[in-house]
């Protein structure tokens, strides 16, 4: 029995708006009932995103439903296209058009022959199984395939080796930290510029830079396929591991120093590690010297859970239990609060507007997270 | 504004199906009556509510009801259908929820239905009997399918609608129930008026926040006066089961249909005869002034007024020319209101607006642009020739009778003064 107490997990369709609308010179066409999009939007005004893809509903009628009549979103597109509103068009499925049969590829597929100057990429993601992991998967996945077009080119005004990054997204607290911070290592530690960033704040011709990166960073298993698709067919290598941690990200950098054939950037390294170090030191001492009361829990199975928890355990002495630090999305720590509580997920409950905040991957994540759980240890109000 | 304005006229629109889409929409949209029916209900203590639809649904009806348990024990729970749900239905499954909600310790459930179990043709109605018959909980259903209407204004009637289900007949009593509020000193005149009877009514105000306990009395009240457009369905279904008579008070911004419909109250209460009410005078000064200065004029209404054509009625009896409406949805007992404004020769575009920024260029063919003649919108600003009676999600403050009449008419007066703000420095 489909019966939730509390929020239901997010679908297909929502792994696809949250990983598509990140390119913010999109428009991402739903055709189905309104309601959903304004929602959506309202998720995307409260990710700290200060741009994001033009959200559209078609919104249909019972005539519609009972005739099987698309012209809403044929004339939506039709107008999109025509004031020159977006650089891409991502159709998007909804519930009552894949309960009727609504074919959106095929109208997707007639659409861009009508206006063969944008692209218009029809997902599938929106039915009543996808789940958010597969949604991503999807919009990852659908975006490579398009730019391995034939005759897809792609763009090229990059000036230095670049990168792309699949995998981050508004679902994860400090989403746009951690990009900056992979964008700040690859630039100090290995001289590199990011080609398209699938997830955070993107434009369409960062996308479209993607053929031409040298190496693709995937933080996350939902853009696994997707990398797959670009090394398979392009022989760009990828690199599935998340930076987490302070060891985390030194394997990091180090498989990276493999895939590219060179080292990072020494004076870079040993700083960033000095700094690191100390904090992780500092940690360390206080979580031993109070050790009964050194527990973490942390929601989840995912890179970004298993990243934090295995820092906290494997490397600064946390024993993973409930009581102490609770790290998890919004709604969970507010049911079910720790002694000290740190979100490392969105929730409808998560209002983020500050995209500098201080990261969790990377160097200065593993400071930051130091940082966080030093304050817990060492503060007299939870002794 | 470069698209074409698509409407029809407002003699074509017989149902909620009527009511086009203004633009091919690339807009974001509007809420979904979901949203307002679990605000409504919000409101309502000891209320629990069941969405049933899909994850869509059920997510982002946690931006109403943030926490699964109210304040006073009500349920906020949600029934996501699974595949094997949207084809064989889910009845059962719904049962069972239900019952467990019945567990976890909710009395009353409003079962709220969308899109896909609408879809299906699922029998919430149904299902909600069936579980009424053998548990000490009761359940309403509501039919929030979208896809049935373009707007939101259902999630308020039909919540109340829903709340009716929770009563019981039971013997009239001495209760007079004010269903939208009465706050206003127009409101308070009301209430002392009441009080003036032969028989010594009780007067129950119901608002936004009440408890269903309060509620459910009014199976027992003798007489119910709708003051907010919301009520009125509730009002006219109370009077079909329990046989309770009722006057919309919001009926009219004229003079003659406000004293018209406190006459009917007099009658029924056996009242004392109506007193002068305080704000009368100056709505008959300023009704004057503003026929004179406005008489001839063309206006738009671009904004969602949940009485537009009550509205739009009282500024055809002005002499005034509606060019557009935006209709949110339209019911068969508002057919009497779209008769009334055709009567004066008004046959405005209407249509559900779906661009909010929408230009002076965008009317342009609606005849709004009759030389000689003032324009004015209700609605968002779109020109700077044009007057602007500001209007969005509210726009008159909750008053009744005469009073949010003269409210109305001392907006329409200041339309055409160009007031120093700084003068009285």
């Amino acid at each position: 029995m489909p019966l939730y107490k509390n929020v239901p997990e997010p679908s297909g369709r929502m792994g696809l708006i949250w990983s598509l609308a990140a390119i913010y010179d999109s428009a991402v066409i739903e055709y189905g009932s309104m309601g959903h999009m304004l929602y959506a939007q309202k998720w995307m005004n409260q990710t700290g995103l200060i741009k994001y893809g033009e959200l559209i509903s078609t919104h249909l009628s019972e005539k519609d439903i009972a005739l099987g009549i698309t012209r809403r979103l044929e004339e939506c597109v039709e107008e999109v296209v025509k004031l020159g509103r977006a650089k891409s068009i991502f159709l998007i499925p909804s519930s009552v058009p894949e309960m009727i049969g609504t074919d959106l590829e095929s109208i997707g597929e007639e659409l861009s022959a009508t206006y063969p100057g944008i692209p218009i990429i029809s997902f599938k993601a929106g039915n009543f199984k996808a789940s958010r992991e597969q949604g991503m998967e999807e919009a990852y996945e659908k975006l490579v395939r398009y730019l391995l077009k034939k005759d897809n080119e792609g763009i090229d005004t990059l000036k230095k080796d670049s990168f792309n990054v699949f995998g981050i997204s508004c679902d994860w607290s400090r989403f746009q930290a951690d990009t900056a911070e992979i964008c700040r290592m690859m630039k100090n530690g290995f001289n590199m510029e990011p080609a398209a960033i699938l997830g955070s704040s993107c434009s369409m011709d960062q996308v479209c830079q993607m053929t031409k990166a040298r190496i693709t960073l995937v933080i996350r298993k939902e853009g696994l396929k997707a990398a797959k698709l670009l090394y398979k067919q392009n022989g760009i290598p990828y690199l599935y591991l998340a930076p987490y941690g302070f060891d985390g990200t030194l394997q990091w950098i180090k498989e990276l120093e493999t895939l590219l054939g060179k080292n990072a950037e020494q004076s870079f390294l040993i700083k960033e590690q000095e700094e690191a170090a100390h904090a992780k030191h500092i940690c360390q001492l206080y979580t031993r010297l109070h050790k009964e009361r050194a527990n973490i829990w942390i929601r989840g199975e995912d890179e970004l859970a298993k990243g934090i928890s295995t820092f906290a355990t494997d490397e600064i002495g946390f024993t993973f239990a409930e009581g102490g630090i609770h790290m998890s999305d919004g709604v969970e720590l507010r049911d079910n609060p720790g002694a000290f509580s740190i979100e490392i997920r969105r929730s409808i409950l998560s209002q983020s507007i500050n995209p500098y905040e201080l990261p969790f991957m990377g160097f200065r994540g593993a400071l930051n997270l130091c940082g966080l759980w030093h304050q817990y240890i060492t503060d007299r109000e939870f002794q | 504004m470069n698209q074409q304005l698509k409407a029809c006229r407002l003699s074509e629109i017989e149902s909620n199906q009527g009511i086009p889409f203004s633009h091919a929409v690339p807009a974001v949209g509007h809420h979904c009556p979901m949203h307002t029916a679990l605000a409504t209900l919000q409101g309502v203590s000891r209320v629990s509510t069941l969405v049933v639809g899909m994850p869509e649904c059920g997510f982002y009806s946690r931006y109403v009801m943030e926490t699964p348990k109210g304040p006073n024990g009500e349920l906020h729970y949600t029934y996501v259908l699974d595949a094997n749900e949207v084809v064989f239905g889910c009845r059962e499954g719904l049962l069972k929820a239900l019952e467990e909600m019945e567990r976890d310790g909710a009395d009353a459930i409003a079962v709220i239905m969308t899109c896909v179990p609408a879809l299906i043709g699922e029998d919430i109605q149904e299902i909600t009997e069936s579980f009424g018959a053998g548990h000490r909980a009761r359940a309403a259903a509501m039919d929030l399918a979208h896809y049935k209407r373009n707007g939101y204004e259902a999630g308020y009637y039909e919540s109340y609608l829903a709340l009716a289900e929770f009563c019981d007949a039971s013997k009239k009593e001495n209760v007079v129930f004010l269903l939208g509020g009465a706050q206003s000193q127009e409101g308070k005149e009301l209430c002392g008026w009441l009080r003036t009877g032969s028989s010594s009514y009780d007067i129950v105000i119901m608002e936004d926040d009440f408890e269903l306990s309060q509620f459910t009395k009014i199976s027992s009240s003798c007489f119910n006066i709708v003051t907010n457009i919301h009520f009125l369905p509730l009002a006219k279904r109370l009077e079909a089961i329990y046989n309770i008579p009722y006057v919309f008070l919001g009926e009219s911004y004229g003079r003659d249909g406000i004293e018209e419909a406190y006459k009917k109250i007099g009658t029924s209460l056996l009242l004392r005869e109506t007193p002068v009410f305080s704000h009368l005078q100056e709505t008959a000064k300023l009704e004057a002034r503003v026929r004179e200065r406005l008489e001839g004029s063309r206006f738009l209404l671009t904004a969602n007024i949940p009485d537009a054509l009550i509205l739009t009625e009282y500024l055809c009896s002005l002499s005034m020319t509606p060019c557009f409406l935006h209709l949110e949805e339209y019911q068969q007992w508002m057919k009497e209101w779209k008769k009334k404004i055709l009567s004066y020769g008004s046959n405005p575009l209407t249509a559900f607006l779906v661009e909010d920024s929408m230009t002076e260029d965008g009317f342009k063919k609606l005849g709004f642009e009759k030389p000689g003649s003032y324009r004015f919108v209700i609605g968002k600003e779109i020109g700077e020739e044009i007057g602007c009676l500001k209007a969005g999600r509210s726009f008159l403050p909750p008053l009744i009778g005469y009073e949010r009449t003269a409210a109305l008419l001392k907006l329409l007066d200041g339309l055409l003064r160009k007031e120093d703000p700084y003068a009285a420095l």
